[in-house]
């Protein structure tokens, strides 16, 4: 009888330290599987990129060598995300999505940088022309 | 009966085999390897946007450049060829660049209002100004330009000058300059080269712009000869290396040197190259 006890205690830790293990396996495959799933239809950062490709093109960053290109570069990215989605690859959209904002806001930081400089530039022409006088 | 022992066998295994394969797959996520090219040049666009305008003048988006250089480096760890860490490192290099670019856009912005003040005061003074006393101010303002482009291209062939000879790179100690040996010494010798000597000018001139709290000076050597002799040769050099900055205006209190001789090398020592490598001095800034 006592062995008896004896024997479902330790069969109870055996199987109390199995479900230990089961958990944190659980846990840690968690993120392995879920990296090979397709993801949420990443809607918000379809918009949000294409803002972001607005706002350059509104803030002259065409006007830009260097603007156009990463424009140009938005513009494919958000291309390949819209042809991922439709084939339900939605995480690798949603990295495309990411890229496209990134290289948009890049434009946009660099119309705006230009037309910093030129108005110092102007204003400085302006001192010179008046001290000319 | 034994059936259902089968069955309680399998259930007691299948949790212990289910967690032993998460934890190895984990562990191999965190395997040490070297980083991809993608990964190193967005850790050198963040240090070149920290070292640059953005840090004064747009701190929150360097800050964005931080968090998005950790989310890479993060998915480095977690799979280093997915597309993930390709991915997130592009976007880190290019958060880095828009916190540079949108520093310079600050500077231009305070450049600008500064020069909208000079004009009016300017279109004030020349309503009573002779031309004789506008004269001397244009001159003035043109002398002051000059010294002002002077200067910029001086701190510009400084910052050159130190990127040519030394790697720079922040650890936990603080920031460490590295300086090739090579650069430094002749084969064998503690007494610095000419050449050195001007380097270490414009390394000193950087740290007093920089500021410090404390440096250390070590030296390093490669693993041939006697250790005793690299030990003491490493730190003959160290002390060269520490006495010269004093001479351009370290302070003495706030500075040593170290010889570590081969102890601490950063490449195999089995070949020329790593060798090279090896022979170096650091300088610790904190």
């Amino acid at each position: 009888m006592h062995s008896l006890v004896e024997k479902k205690v330790a069969g109870g830790a055996r199987t109390f330290v199995a479900r230990c293990w089961a958990h944190l396996g659980a846990l840690l495959l968690l993120p392995q599987l879920v990296g090979c799933g397709a993801g949420a239809v990443p809607n918000s950062q379809l918009t949000t990129a294409e803002s972001a490709v607005r706002a350059a093109e509104v803030g002259g960053a065409e006007e830009l060598p260097k603007g156009e290109l990463h424009l140009k570069y938005a513009r494919d990215a958000i291309a390949e995300a819209r042809t991922l989605m439709d084939k339900g690859d939605n995480k690798e959209a949603a990295l495309r999505l990411e890229k496209a904002t990134v290289d948009a806001e890049q434009a946009l930081a660099l119309a705006e940088e230009e037309e910093a400089r030129v108005a110092a530039q102007d204003q400085l022409d302006q001192i010179k022309e008046l001290m000319e006088k | 009966m034994s059936t259902m022992k089968l069955y309680r066998t399998g259930t007691t295994a299948l949790p212990l085999v289910l967690g032993t394969l998460g934890i190895a797959l984990s562990l191999l996520g965190c395997a040490a390897a070297p980083p991809t090219p993608e990964l190193v040049e967005a850790r050198n666009a963040y240090e070149a946007a920290k070292a640059g305008p953005a840090a004064d003048l747009a701190p929150a988006r360097l800050e964005e450049a931080r968090q998005a250089l950790v989310i890479a480096e993060d998915a480095f760890v977690e799979d280093r060829k997915s597309d993930r860490a390709k991915f997130t490192a592009y976007v880190a290099t290019h958060r880095a660049e828009i916190a540079t670019i949108r520093g310079r856009e600050k500077g231009y912005k305070a450049e600008l209002k500064r020069l909208k003040e000079e004009y009016d005061d300017l279109e004030k003074k020349s309503l009573t100004m002779t031309k004789e006393e506008l004269r001397a101010t244009r001159e003035g303002l043109e002398k002051s330009q000059a010294e002002l482009q002077a200067a910029e291209s001086r701190l510009a062939s400084a910052v050159a000058s130190l990127k040519e000879m030394a790697q720079v790179k922040e650890e936990a100690r603080g920031v460490v300059i590295t300086l090739s040996g090579s650069v430094l010494f002749s084969t064998g010798k503690s007494q610095l080269l000419p050449i050195a000597k001007e380097k270490l000018n414009d390394v000193a001139k950087a740290l007093t712009d920089q500021g410090y709290k404390s440096i250390l000076v070590e030296g390093h050597t490669d693993s041939q000869g006697s250790e005793s002799d690299n030990e003491s040769l490493s730190f003959k050099r160290a002390e060269s290396v520490m006495e010269h900055l004093i001479s351009q205006g370290i302070e003495r209190a706030k500075i040593q040197a170290k010889g570590l001789g081969e102890a601490r090398p950063v490449a195999p020592n089995d070949t020329p190259e790593g060798r090279a490598n090896n022979r170096r001095v650091e300088i610790v800034v904190d």
